[in-house]
């Protein structure tokens, strides 16, 4: 791996995966956001937003907690550690990437 | 891969930031457009010589309950640590409110709206410390100047200018409320 490419991550650079990171990091350490809020934040389908989470949960980025609020059932989702330094270390690369070769999409 | 990949992702990423602020701002403009228009009403109709007890009761008492309910809302989609340092701040502020009421003139003489105000002002330097956003700190020790001001040199417009600032606190939370900047 070369310095341009170095805390590159494919499964956080898929643009729905990257926003939803980008949310969830922006709402800081230790916070959770139920499904349906995020669902109807970032503008997906229940489906692919939960494509896209069991992904991330399999790689430790994301924790999901399943509960209920009285007889409703409720799921939380938030970054984990691991998933906020996976998150920064992309968001760097791709601005690496910028920053460098400004010739190459000439 | 190409710069304007990169370039779109971090727009994406951008975009991802910019939603969760939205849902930030949503609450704070919600509760700074109540309290706004109880502002508003409460000392316009006072500054205009029909303010009452009654009014202010009213007011006061379905701000809070709003308040609350529009907490609890934001509760069931979203859970922080700094959302729960601003319930309790706020929390304490009602307390605080309402040992004030009960102590009443005999504790704060003829300075009960001022102590009000300047416990509201302190509320938002500390829940602007709680949300790391000096803005709304600054806000609070700013309002707590202004209300030291108009209590003493500037008492004469204290009704109007308390009434003007729930104006544009309506019309400033009304736009948070609407564009979640």
């Amino acid at each position: 791996m070369d310095a341009s490419t170095r805390g590159f991550d494919p499964l956080v650079h898929q643009p729905t995966r990257l926003r939803l990171m980008a949310f969830l990091h922006h709402l800081g350490p230790e916070a959770r956001v139920e499904f349906q809020t995020l669902r109807r934040e970032l503008g997906v389908t229940e489906g692919n937003l939960s494509r896209h989470l069991a992904k991330l949960e399999a790689a430790g980025y994301v924790r999901v907690e399943k509960g209920f609020v009285g007889r409703r059932p409720r799921t939380w989702v938030g970054l984990t550690g691991r998933g906020r330094d996976a998150y920064r270390a992309h968001l760097e690369a791709l601005m690496r990437l910028l920053s460098a070769n400004p010739k190459e999409e000439r | 891969m190409r710069r304007n990949e990169a370039r779109a992702l971090l727009q994406a990423a951008r975009e991802g930031e910019r939603r969760a602020q939205r849902l930030f701002s949503a609450l704070l403009g919600q509760l700074l457009a109540l309290w706004g228009a109880v502002y508003l009403v409460g000392y316009g109709a006072e500054a205009l010589g029909r303010g009452s007890p009654a009014l202010w009761t009213g007011l006061v008492l379905g701000g809070f309950l709003l308040s609350f309910a529009l907490g609890w809302g934001q509760r069931q989609g979203l859970k922080t640590p700094a959302g729960g340092q601003i319930g309790r701040i706020w929390a304490g502020f009602g307390l605080a409110y309402l040992a004030l009421n009960l102590a009443g003139p005999r504790f704060t003489g003829g300075g009960f709206s001022v102590a009000v105000n300047l416990l509201v002002a302190l509320a938002w330097m500390a829940s602007g410390a709680a949300l790391a956003r000096p803005a709304v700190f600054w806000t609070g020790a700013v309002y707590a100047l202004a209300e030291g001001l108009f209590a003493g040199p500037l008492a004469g417009g204290y009704l109007w200018a308390h009434a003007l600032l729930g104006l544009a606190a309506l019309g400033y939370g009304l736009y948070l409320a609407g564009h979640g900047r």
